[in-house]
């Protein structure tokens, strides 16, 4: 209320200023220094199908949605709408200014042979009476989910400059217990959760820090043979299921973090009840001692120019991010602040981190971005125990690993914080998640 | 030929003046002609010296001529005095057909300067009239000038106490993309119709960033109809106005 | 009759002409940009692998583990406790640990798998690699009085274990430890 009678007040000043200005006739202006806080407003017209029954896939649903999870977008209700075009020649302009649609998204979906269908999809302007930009695709059943989050990245990238990110996967670890025994699987889904497709499945061996590939084929994870030994990370083709350990190690394995090229993993390698990082090179297993201090090193993850390694050391005596230059030189203290902080991981530009934050004072564990350039953190999630934070790749949104109640959930939550949603996606308790970077 | 009235008049009034004259001696040596052969028829009873009667004869005679004669000159004199009269008529009809003249070209120089006084009095009259009507007409565009004025600080301080209205119902649509715009700016210019129903918007200054001129100018539109003050008067100085927008993140 | 007739049917196709009009203008001259985008191969070999056709990925792990392991354990007290964030060891888990390292020093043959754990607070990468160092400070304090290395296998399995689920320091300090196990 304050602040609009100031609003209020600054405003008439702006205007008096001109009125009584020796000038008999100044311009009246009014100055606008906040939007309405909600997303670009969007209609998305169910897509037609014109064929028997209904249709194999709804893409306009799967558009909706994902526009809606990205948080930057209103979707309007359909019930709201006047007519139902399904191309830019069907348009009446008017019917969609009257819902105060900025944006309008139509398509058609056509069978074209026994499993073979036709997409055709425009994104128009609203005010301006103009076609955007259009696709068509070709595709067999199996695909019109994929051709559905290729149209939502193809309306993301039009309405904001930034490439979209929903054509890609996910991958998490779930977890159930029943009275004896813990099972765990290892899942590969769309990003939207959809098409759940179990990569690994142990009893009692439990299945950690999974991590893509840069071309999207192999996922690394961290699980155990047996009783006997300790952690170990495995490299799985996710289309055959063909998996390999890293390398006969002397201790335990863990934290894999492919380099962008592809080429090369770093890892951490515990021995002799020391905790450190190594570079190996994935072809040949070469090692290459990364970090020496007797400290906790662990957690290492690539800047996307594969220059720099970043990691999670106590050795000031509680967990901080260091960094490191990717042959093990020029170790520098990042974090300053908060009590702790770990599992940090590069967005794609390179100049933020996210990161698992602790401020003291009982605030618990929370997702925050750190500023590589100015050292500032913001805390983006309130939960207590947030962890195991991953970037998109356009770098907007951020999944991360979050208890609702008792219970594992992820959770997905946008790069400025503004808004935050639970993913729903499986019974049992859900965690370590890794987006990809590609399908 | 022109003609005098009087002038026409005289010559026969003369002659009939004389014709009368002539006549009524005519008449009168008529008369007397008549009357003389009357003879008198002595009076009875009394013998009458003829000497006496003679001599009364005579004296009637000569009372006769004696009063001939006066009534002669008497008719003379009347006559003279007539005609003198009439002289003095004519005289006077003369001088009063003068003074007549002169009072009638005095008169017409008299209307004529009337005429010109009423003239030269009109003449002031409507000069005067127009200086003030010109002054009144001064007066009046001070006034309407002023009133102006008036109307335009009201307009200004009726739009400023809705200015927030305004603001906030542009605010409300605005939807601008995500993104760090601090320091960045989009100026439009508005016009409005008497209901505030936006008829155009111009792009004044841009910010640089397309997607974000373009959630502005959307905005804008879907704000419209705007609460500008619904006095008609106002309309003027309202019509035209400008929006900034400057996102502040 | 005809003329009416006609006057409809010019009036008709006005409107058509006029409509046509309207339609073509909002075609738009500008770009419309229609592609062919065809699925990647990469796309299709995922799909083998994970496809629609509901068979699930390639070869499916099911990998068994032992139960925990025995309990006659003849010291009795065969977990020691932490402080958060800590690989010391209290006066009293000391003793106990010493206890147990005399009786490894003095029964050579006997292997011992030190297992260390950590609470849910912190990340589970490094909640691994403080079980590790738990376990590993136990190794220490074996292998100082006399048991040798090669008798101690350390496991970290850091917060994946817990033996309680509560959400509390109670809970918490019982999931902050090392078992000791024959």
């Amino acid at each position: 209320m304050t602040a609009r009678i100031i609003r209020h007040f600054a405003a008439w000043l702006l205007l008096s200023a001109a009125a009584f200005s020796p000038n008999a006739f100044a311009k009246l202006t009014i100055e606008i220094t906040e939007g309405a806080g909600s997303g670009i407003p969007v209609a998305a017209v169910p897509f037609k199908w014109t064929g028997n029954g209904s249709p194999p896939e709804d893409i306009g649903a799967i558009v909706s949605a994902d526009l809606y999870r990205s948080g930057r977008f209103d979707l309007l209700p359909p019930s709201d709408f006047l007519s139902r075009p399904s191309e830019a020649a069907e348009v009446r302009y008017k019917d969609w200014r009257l819902i105060k649609a900025e944006a309008l998204i139509v398509g058609k979906l056509t069978r074209t042979g026994e499993d073979q269908y036709d997409v055709s999809f425009e994104l128009l302007d609203v005010y301006r009476e103009k076609v955007k930009t259009g696709l068509r695709f070709s595709v067999k059943g199996s695909q019109l989910r994929q051709v559905a989050h290729q149209i939502s990245d193809r309306v993301f990238y039009e309405m904001t400059g930034i490439e979209g990110a929903f054509n890609t996967r996910i991958a998490y670890v779930t977890m159930q217990q029943n009275d004896t025994d813990r099972t765990y699987q290892l899942m590969v889904a769309d990003s939207d959760g959809h098409a759940p497709q179990q990569i690994l499945k142990t009893t009692n061996l439990p299945v950690l820090s999974p991590s893509w590939s840069p071309n999207g084929q192999w996922l690394a994870y961290v699980s155990f043979s047996d009783e006997q030994s300790g952690a170990n990370v495995w490299l799985q083709d996710i289309a055959s299921g063909q998996r390999r350990r890293v390398a006969r190690i002397d201790g335990s394995a863990s934290a894999p973090a492919w380099s962008p090229d592809g080429r090369a993993m770093a890892l951490t390698i515990s021995s002799s009840g020391n905790t450190d990082i190594y570079v190996m090179q994935v072809a040949s297993g070469e090692l290459k001692r990364i970090t020496r201090d007797p400290a906790i090193d662990t957690e290492p993850a690539w800047s996307p120019d594969g220059r720099y390694l970043v990691f999670t050391s106590d050795r000031s005596g509680r967990p901080h991010i260091y960094r490191a230059k990717a042959d093990g030189t020029g170790i520098e203290r990042l974090t300053k602040e908060g009590k702790e902080n770990a599992g940090a991981s590069f967005d794609p530009s390179g100049e933020r981190l996210v990161m698992v934050t602790n401020r003291g004072r009982g605030a618990g564990y929370q997702i925050g971005v750190f500023y590589l350039a100015t050292g500032r953190t913001d805390v983006l999630t309130d939960g207590t125990l947030d962890e195991s934070p991953t970037f998109s790749k356009n770098g907007t949104m951020i999944l991360y690993a979050t208890k609702m109640g008792r219970e594992g959930v992820l959770a997905a939550v946008s790069a400025d914080g503004r808004v935050r949603q639970i993913l729903k996606l499986h019974d049992g308790d859900v965690r370590e998640p890794a987006w990809s970077v590609s399908r | 030929m022109p003609r005098r009235p009087r002038k026409g008049a005289r010559p026969i009034r003369a002659f009939v003046y004389a014709v009368l004259i002539h006549v009524a001696f005519g008449a009168m040596l008529g008369v007397t002609l008549w009357v003389q052969p009357r003879t008198l028829k002595p009076i009875e009873g009394k013998p009458v010296q003829a000497k006496a009667i003679d001599l009364a004869a005579i004296e009637r005679e000569k009372q006769r001529i004696a009063a001939e004669k006066k009534k002669a000159e008497d008719e003379k004199k009347r006559k003279e005095a007539e005609k003198k009269k009439k002289k003095k008529e004519e005289q006077e009809r003369k001088r009063k057909e003068e003074q007549k003249k002169k009072k009638a070209e005095e008169e017409k120089k008299r209307k004529e300067e009337e005429k010109k006084k009423k003239a030269a009095e009109e003449e002031k009259k409507r000069k005067e009239e127009e200086k003030k009507r010109q002054e009144e007409e001064q007066k009046r565009k001070e006034a309407e000038e002023a009133q102006r004025q008036q109307d335009e600080q009201d307009a200004v301080s009726a739009f400023g106490a809705v200015a927030w209205a305004i603001q906030e119902q542009v605010r409300s649509n605005w939807n601008p993309p995500a993104g760090d715009f601090n320091g960045m700016s989009v100026s439009f210019t508005i016009r409005v119709d008497r209901d505030g129903n936006v008829t155009s918007v111009a792009m004044s200054r841009g910010s640089g960033n397309a997607r974000l001129d373009e959630s502005a100018e959307n905005a804008i539109y879907k704000a419209s109809p705007l609460p500008i003050p619904s006095e008609a008067r106002f309309y003027e100085y309202l019509k035209e106005f400008e929006f900034v927008f400057s996102p502040q993140s | 009759m005809m003329r009416r007739f006609g006057t409809i049917v010019m009036v008709l196709l006005l409107g058509v002409a006029i409509s046509g009009c309207a339609a073509s203008k909002k075609k738009g001259g500008s770009s419309v940009e229609v592609e062919d985008a065809t699925i990647g191969s990469t796309t299709d070999s995922t799909a083998s692998g994970l496809g629609a056709d509901d068979t699930t990925a390639g070869e499916i792990i099911v990998v068994e583990g032992d139960s925990q392991g025995d309990l006659d354990d003849p010291l009795g007290q065969r977990v020691v406790y932490f402080d958060f964030d800590s690989a010391n060891l209290t006066p009293e888990a000391q003793r106990v640990v010493e206890a147990h390292a005399q009786y490894l020093a003095s029964n050579p043959g006997m292997a011992v798998v030190l297992e260390g754990h950590a609470d849910e607070r912190g990340t589970r990468e490094y909640n691994l690699a403080l079980g590790e160092r738990r376990a590993n400070s136990v190794s220490q304090i074996f292998q100082s009085l006399g048991v040798p290395a090669d008798a101690i296998r350390t496991i970290s399995y850091g917060e994946e274990r817990p033996v309680s689920m509560g959400q509390d320091e109670g809970a918490w300090s019982l999931n902050r430890r090392v078992e000791i196990l024959y």
